[in-house]
């Protein structure tokens, strides 16, 4: 299993410890994650709405790139796995747009032909390395840790291009998350959205959705969350923070990514997984752990 | 077997419903001999399953029952009930039709229908007329006022069929009407027309997540809401919700659920259901004024003669709240069971939560699966929908595109009872012209 | 909705004014691959109902979509809803009629660009691909970061290959096209 790991913007601009876990899970498993060198932006939904030829001709770029390397591509980032999934369909239904976006990457020795997939990294766990596997590998599993999963906007619509899972009431990382031990909370605004593309047009609204996914989770018992996504992390962290510091709110919810949680019931250590720029602390999960550090 | 000669006086009418029924009887007083085929035990279907209908509030049962009772008694119809066709050949005037008789295991020149087996039956499972919201035993009459009025057993349930064990009903009956022995049996009929008239299925919305059927006790479908408020169905016609059997305090309805949906269900209307929630919004507030009640609607497409007084009447005069809104999502407060709407007043221009102790989804009318193999049986066409198609909509609404089969009532698209019971009629014109032709010949 | 309800209720409806309607915009909008689905929609109200972001909005989406078709083209380019927009897609997913909605906002975004300009939130971060290839940047801080946590180098950018497909999209003249 070789896959080109595409990592966006987000996560080494300030989510390296998506990327060290991530990593860390993947060595674990065997899983080869080779990077994409001179992969640019994705080309994402604030692109998107200024301009679509810009958005199409940069993801499109970068699936050329993985195709030149001749593999699948794997995204971290559900706004990456959205854009890529999105463009790979059109350019694939559309002759003409197709011909104009490789006359630009012409100028580079490039060419998009639709020969690599996108996966995100859950969907590969999922589904091409085994859920029973994986188990196999949990020699640390958590008891007791109530969790509140949340899957993203864009890996789970529109369900028709993603064809990650069900929209409504998806299960894929749900049962991912049980296999480390822990147990995925029924929460009344799991597949609602985070927020983050409104970030950049009004923080404001932003954390009113942050605040009501917070709440709901807290509301179903959850110790902690967990995503797949840098910026949905971004909004259930940073912006969290940002919530207990301006308005003296605390939510005490630490929000992992799913390999850092992986990875911990897999025997690595906090370190290993970056758990110490989680800036909700989350070393309270440690404590969760079957086998806890002596 | 019948000879050619009587087989084009002859005419099979598949399906027992309404429009089955009303076309078996117009046929047998034209002196035509009919044979009903019905797959299920007793003659009467969907609206068998009502409690009222639109839009003059009848009892559904007292409009059905006589015409059920006229049918059988006919002395030109042969009622093959519990049964289904299973091959068709021939052309019109000449059709060759085998049918299987499943065995009820019940002789049916002697059982009275008197209930004493099922009262000692000790095998419980779902009840399929009372859509699963109660329970029947594996020896059962589908409802009261069934047509022919004999018990049936269930040989995927009987202790005795499935494990050797039991026996008790044969052991109480006084009539010593049960029979283990029985076989399936086949029979031929030699007809000269056939009139199809299978009806319908609603469409299971659980598909539609977002609304919680299936998941949320307290969501039901408007067919299963129907059997609630019966006097006859199984909670004596008492309004009690799923959950907690208590009385709800408000109620809605949400409309075009899988209907006028170019995603799921079917992109047409299906034309019944705007009266039949201001028919079941009434008889809610006549159980019970003081619940509130809400209908969620698009538009209302009540076109009928004394459809559109009828819904003013449900708001006027009963005071059941029109809003109109298609909902995002439904959700539940698993404490008390009540659920929550969140929906757009498009009027008021607001998002607005309605909570409430029941839904009642108005799902799509669509075809049954068994529809397409009747089809393939008969060699007529489905249409792009699953539904029968006829010939020409407007010259020849009730022909099929084989000559001598016709087709009536809600297998054709949805309708309601009147349009069924004129597209009952009208086949069966059509079905004793070609009789009557044939017979001249 | 009757006369009499509306005077019941203390207002009368406003209504528009249609010498000042667009019949075009419509065209427009539709004639665009992401703005394709405008004419499906039916106003029945699921996607406002689902939207998260409903109730923040100034226009709700629905309306967005009839304001459109009805060629209220300055309302439509320059309300605030099409850009609080999160694009979750939940419309989308769950509208009976198939209507790409979102994708339609994309659409009016494209040419609220045009002719409104940039929101400077979103021209920071696109001038930020232009410098460095990403909408954000990787600084020494970050690279310290990753070596602590054993990571390779962040991987290159070829800045020239995204400064040239900016270019040849069109984007820099969007840019260009002055602040908002």
């Amino acid at each position: 299993m070789k896959y080109a790991l595409y990592l966006g913007c987000t996560i080494p601009s300030r989510m390296n410890h998506y990327d060290a876990s991530t990593r860390r899970v993947a060595e674990g498993l065997g899983i080869e994650l080779v990077d994409l060198e001179g992969a640019g932006c994705c080309g994402p939904v604030f692109v998107r709405s200024i301009n679509r030829a810009t958005y199409v001709a940069m993801a499109a770029r970068n699936l050329a790139l993985a195709e030149r390397m001749g593999l699948d591509v794997v995204t971290l980032c559900n706004g990456c796995f959205g854009a890529l999934v999105e463009a790979r369909h059109v350019l694939k239904e559309d002759e003409r747009l197709r011909v104009e976006v490789n006359g630009i990457l012409k100028e580079e020795g490039l060419e998009f032909k639709g020969s690599s997939s996108v996966k995100h990294f859950v969907q590969v766990l999922y589904h091409d390395y085994g859920l029973s596997k994986i188990k196999s590998r949990v020699v640390n599993p958590f008891r007791g840790l109530k969790t509140a999963v949340h899957y993203g906007c864009h890996v789970l619509r529109p369900s028709e291009i993603t064809k990650f899972d069900r929209a409504e009431d998806p299960s894929l990382l749900d049962r991912l998350v049980e296999v480390t031990g822990t147990k995925s909370v029924n929460w009344l605004l799991k597949t609602m959205c985070c927020g983050a593309p409104t970030l950049a047009a009004s923080e404001e609204t932003a954390l009113q959705l942050v605040k009501m996914k917070l709440d709901s989770a807290k509301k179903a018992g959850a110790d902690c969350m967990v995503t797949i996504c840098p910026f949905c992390e971004v909004m259930f962290d940073t912006q969290q923070l940002k919530i207990a510091f301006e308005t003296g709110q605390s939510y005490d919810l630490p929000a992992l990514f799913y390999p850092q949680l992986l990875g911990l019931s897999m025997g690595l250590k906090p370190d290993d997984v970056g758990l110490g720029m989680n800036r909700i602390p989350a070393e309270k999960v440690l404590d969760f752990l079957s086998k806890k550090e002596g | 077997m019948a000879t050619t000669d009587s087989a084009k006086a002859s005419a099979l009418v598949i399906g027992g419903g309404v429009a089955g029924i009303q076309a078996a009887t117009d046929l047998a007083n034209r002196g035509c001999k009919v044979y009903l085929v019905e797959k299920t035990p007793s003659i009467g279907g969907r609206m068998a399953q009502l409690d009222k209908t639109f839009p003059t509030l009848d009892c559904s049962m007292c409009i059905l029952a006589p015409k059920m009772i006229d049918c059988y008694r006919n002395p030109n119809v042969k009622l093959l009930a519990y049964s289904e066709v299973k091959k068709v050949s021939g052309s019109v005037g000449n059709f060759t039709v085998e049918v299987v008789r499943h065995p009820r295991y019940v002789d049916e020149a002697r059982c009275t229908g008197c209930g004493q087996c099922a009262e000692k039956c000790p095998r419980k499972v779902p009840n399929e007329f009372e859509m699963g919201l109660a329970d029947r035993k594996a020896i059962y009459m589908p409802f009261p006022q069934a047509v022919p009025r004999l018990m049936t057993i269930d040989p995927e349930n009987c202790l005795y069929l499935t494990k050797g064990i039991c026996r008790v009903c044969e052991k109480f009956c006084q009539a010593k009407a049960i029979d283990f022995d029985q076989k399936p049996e086949k029979v031929t009929l030699n007809v000269g027309a056939i009139v199809v008239a299978t009806g319908f299925n609603i469409l299971n919305p659980a598909v539609f997540k977002q609304y919680g059927y299936g998941k949320y006790k307290n969501v039901i479908t408007a067919l299963e809401f129907e059997r609630l408020i019966c006097a006859s169905g199984p909670t004596g016609g008492h309004l009690v919700r799923p959950s907690d059997g208590k009385i709800p305090r408000s109620i809605a309805f949400i409309q075009c659920v899988g209907s006028r949906d170019a995603r799921i269900g079917t992109p047409d209307c299906s034309g019944v259901c705007c009266m039949y929630a201001a028919k079941e919004s009434i008889l809610i507030k006549e159980h019970e004024p003081k619940t509130d009640v809400h209908v969620l609607y698009m538009d209302l497409r009540v076109y009928g003669k004394g459809f559109q007084t009828f819904v003013d009447r449900a708001r006027d005069e009963f005071g059941v709240k029109y809003i109109r809104s298609k909902p995002g999502e439904i959700s539940e407060d698993p404490g008390t069971g009540n659920l929550t709407i969140t929906y757009e007043d498009t009027v008021a221009r607001e998002i607005k939560k309605l909570t409430v102790e029941m839904v009642i989804l108005c799902a799509a009318l669509v075809p049954r699966s068994e529809t397409a193999e009747l089809v393939k049986m008969l060699g007529t066409e489905l249409d792009d929908y699953g539904f029968l198609k006829v010939r020409h909509p407007l010259y020849a609404p009730v022909d099929t595109s084989v000559p001598g089969i016709f087709v009536c009532g809600c297998c054709q698209g949805p309708m309601d009872v009147p349009s069924s019971v004129t597209q009952a009629s009208g086949a069966a014109a059509r079905a004793a012209e070609v009789l009557t032709r044939e017979r001249r010949a | 909705m009757n006369l009499s309800r509306c005077l019941r209720l203390g207002s009368v409806e406003e209504t528009i004014d249609l010498s000042k309607l667009d019949p075009s915009f419509k065209y427009e909008i539709a004639g665009t691959p992401e703005g394709r689905t405008l004419f499906c929609c039916y106003q029945c109200g699921t996607c406002s109902s689902s939207c998260p972001l409903s109730e923040m909005f100034d226009i709700k989406p629905h309306l967005v979509i009839r304001m459109t078709q009805l060629g209220m083209r300055e309302e439509v380019l320059s309300c605030k809803t099409i850009w609080l927009c999160a694009t979750c897609f939940n419309c989308v997913e769950r509208c009976p009629q198939k209507c790409e909605l979102s994708s339609v906002m994309f659409a009016i975004k494209n040419l609220a660009s045009k002719e409104k300009g940039v929101p400077p939130g979103l021209r920071a971060l696109v001038q930020n691909i232009y410098n460095l290839g990403r909408s954000a940047e990787v600084s020494d801080f970050e690279e310290e970061d990753r070596a602590n946590l054993k990571l390779p180098k962040t991987p290159g950018v070829d800045v020239e290959a995204i400064r040239r497909i900016l270019d040849r999209t069109g984007m820099n003249r969007l840019l260009e096209g002055g602040a908002r």
